[in-house]
């Protein structure tokens, strides 16, 4: 999952981040309009936390043009202006969902998710694919009743592929959503992680539910429609 | 007068007016009909005694020579009604008077000067008071009886003779009068009646003017009462006036004119209290959103670290994060203050050097002018050093205020210009900086505390746009006075402080 932070505050920045990040999500952030309008335009996110208070072009500008280019990503605004007005400014200049400063990090997490569902139109935070079962909001996985247990990037990567199941997902597209724009991590990571997804997966002689589309990418599909 | 009561004093005081009118007026028509009636009965003495001297005159005579003291009034002619006496003048014993003459001290009549025969002449009026309390007025002339009265005086002694034959005195031989003799005839009428009437009038008079005085009295009660009646309502509109309802204007319909100032007072003053609240409803909802971003960082922070173990390192990255967001609320919350404070003058009032405080200012920020390769320019009008009247320390606050407002704002690269001036009055301290793309709505809401031109907080620095609004309430404390104005794309700040 990638992500796009704007805010110009260092300080509020810093820990949500850093929260994103622990939940494996890719962060990636911008201290003002101009540099946000860029990164918008430039890269293709899951999800823009969008602060309106913001140096350059405004927060509210920065969802009119994003809107006005046609550009369907979410956008959670985060701002300190909580009256009736201010929210229905900003929700009809087309933002997705409105948090007002200060929050509970656990409401901003459960908001981004529930944006990051709607994103690839998934309603329930419990994903089902044949025997393996993703579920979102603890981050617990099962294959049957089994639990496997998963480091945090592992586990962003196996999200991510659960959140586009039955659809064919790129190598490159697992690499923006593991590591963003970061090029020092290796081309083939992706192909590492897989492997390592694959063999806690199939730990318990599991039917494989991640394939391999050769020339393509990788599928997350149940077992008996390869 | 603890509480004086409008209508109480109106009522009073018109209550004092209509009676002295009623009481004035009353007088003089009571007055006009007092010399009506006198003159009324004056003239019907005057007719009567005109019309009945003749036949008083010669029934006095002759009822003298019959021996008798006194004339029934069957006998007297015109003037039957009346009471009457005759003398013969020049004589202090009356001739004769009236059968039933009232007891009435006569006064003394005096003979006057003759007239024409047959007229009653030298008429004079006089009121007196009998012995019996009545009052009457009589009427006394002189009187020549006409030789051809003398006529009808043997007729009438003929009469009388053929009647009274044996009783009377044998006739004496000489003529009763000699033409040009002169009599004094008086006739006097009680004034019971007229009395009577005059006093019907008074009454008359005290009834309708107590009536009339009662009548008006309630209308004015009951007009003043209505005039004032628009009082309760407007009364009731400023009692609804309150902190959430101040945006109902005050107005009164059918308001009389005299409480038309007070109306349109009441309603510049609820505008005024309108604006006041709103900019203090702004300033709390303005303070509350500074605050909010750096406490959305404490709490952001503290909760990220809780969520799972951290290292050492993890955790003293927190700590620095959040004693970062603390600072910054500090500078808020002392922003806040000084801004409260600046509003009271100080005390320690002194020459303060502007061009020097500027200089100062913009040292401090060296580092700041240096990244935006800003510099300062300073035109110091001839003469000697410009002194503002003012604390230092307020002084200050307004200049390290300007500076960091003109380093955050100016294009990089351009120049800041500073200007300091002195008149007699003030001293004039001048901030432009060329800021492009600042627009007019700059210049109108500058000094509104938190309002910042690019509605955001620049990148970097602390200030959180309290900066001009601190600026404007240390100026004012010091008895000066700043503007704004944007002028093809330069922000032009301009301070004046008193120098006396």
């Amino acid at each position: 999952m990638r992500i796009l932070v704007v805010e110009d505050y260092g300080p509020l920045r810093g820990p949500v981040v850093t929260a994103l990040r622990d939940e494996g999500w890719t962060v990636d952030v911008a201290g003002d309009g101009d540099t946000a309008l860029q990164a918008i335009a430039g890269q293709e996110r899951d999800l823009v936390i969008l602060d309106l208070m913001i140096p350059g072009v405004d927060g509210l500008n920065v969802l009119k043009r994003t809107r006005a280019t046609g550009d369907m990503v979410h956008i959670l605004v985060m701002t300190a202006r909580d009256s009736v007005e201010d929210r229905v400014r900003a929700l009809d200049a087309g933002a997705d969902d409105y948090l007002v400063k200060p929050f509970a990090i656990e409401e901003l997490i459960a908001r981004t998710r529930a944006l990051l569902r709607r994103k690839f139109q998934v309603k329930s935070p419990t994903i089902r694919v044949g025997p393996l079962v993703v579920s979102t909001a603890d981050r617990v996985v099962k294959m049957d009743d089994r639990v496997v247990d998963l480091t945090a990037r592992e586990y962003a990567l196996l999200e991510y592929f659960a959140h586009r199941s039955n659809e064919i997902v790129t190598r490159s597209e697992a690499h923006l959503s593991l590591y963003g724009e970061q090029t020092q991590a290796s081309s083939n990571v992706v192909d590492v992680y897989v492997g390592y997804l694959r063999k806690k997966l199939e730990a318990a002689g599991e039917p494989r539910v991640l394939h391999t589309r050769r020339g393509q990418g990788y599928i997350l599909t149940a077992p008996d429609q390869p | 007068m603890a509480a004086s009561s409008i209508q109480r004093r109106v009522v009073v005081s018109a209550t004092v007016a209509m009676t002295a009118t009623i009481l004035g007026s009353g007088g003089l028509i009571f007055e006009a009909y007092r010399s009506g009636a006198r003159s009324d009965g004056e003239n019907s003495l005057t007719s009567i005694i005109e019309l009945g001297a003749e036949r008083a005159v010669a029934e006095s005579i002759f009822a003298t020579r019959a021996g008798n003291a006194s004339v029934p009034p069957e006998r007297a002619g015109p003037l039957s009604q009346y009471a009457w006496i005759c003398w013969r003048a020049g004589e202090a014993e009356e001739l004769c008077r009236s059968t039933g003459f009232p007891p009435v001290k006569v006064p003394l009549v005096e003979s006057r000067e003759a007239g024409e025969e047959g007229a009653a002449t030298g008429l004079q009026f006089a009121e007196i008071v009998g012995e019996d309390g009545r009052h009457y007025r009589i009427a006394t002339a002189s009187f020549v009886p006409r030789l051809r009265g003398l006529a009808s005086l043997r007729r009438g002694e003929g009469r009388a003779s053929r009647r009274d034959r044996d009783r009377r005195a044998p006739r004496p031989s000489e003529p009763p009068f000699l033409p040009g003799d002169q009599f004094l005839v008086l006739a006097m009428a009680p004034m019971q009646e007229e009395f009577e009437r005059s006093a019907e009038l008074a009454r008359l008079m005290l009834i309708g003017g107590a009536g009339a005085l009662l009548a008006a009295t309630l209308l004015i009660r009951s007009s003043v009462r209505r005039g004032m009646a628009p009082l309760g309502t407007l009364t009731r509109t400023i009692e609804g006036i309150g902190e959430g309802n101040l945006d109902e204007s005050v107005h009164l319909a059918g308001a009389p004119i005299e409480l038309t100032p007070i109306v349109d007072a009441l309603e510049r003053s609820r505008v005024q209290l309108a604006q006041s609240f709103a900019r203090e409803q702004r300033f709390t909802d303005d303070i509350a959103h500074e605050l909010r971003t750096p406490l959305a960082g404490l709490r952001a922070a503290l909760e990220v670290a809780l969520r799972r173990k951290r290292s050492p390192e993890e955790l003293e990255e927190v700590l620095t994060n959040n004693l970062s967001a603390a600072l910054d609320l500090q500078q808020i919350v002392d922003s806040l203050l000084l801004l409260r404070r600046s509003g009271a003058a100080s005390e320690d009032a002194q020459g303060v050097n502007l061009r020097e405080e500027m200089g100062r200012a913009f040292e401090e920020l060296g580092e700041a002018l240096e990244a935006r390769s800003l510099t300062v320019a300073f035109h110091a009008e001839a003469g000697a050093p410009h002194l503002g009247l003012g604390a230092p320390a307020v002084v200050r606050r307004i200049t390290t205020n300007l500076a960091r407002n003109a380093v955050d704002h100016a294009d990089v690269g351009s120049t800041i210009s500073v200007t300091t001036r002195a008149d007699s009055e003030f001293a004039t301290l001048i901030v432009e900086n060329p800021s492009e793309g600042i627009r007019q709505e700059a210049a109108d809401r500058a000094f509104e505390p938190f309002w910042q031109a690019d509605q955001a907080r620049s990148a970097g620095d602390q200030h959180v746009g309290l900066g001009l609004a601190i600026v404007e309430g240390c100026a004012s404390a010091l008895g000066g006075r700043a503007a704004v104005a944007t002028v093809d794309g330069t922000f032009r700040i301009t301070i004046e402080l008193p120098l006396a």
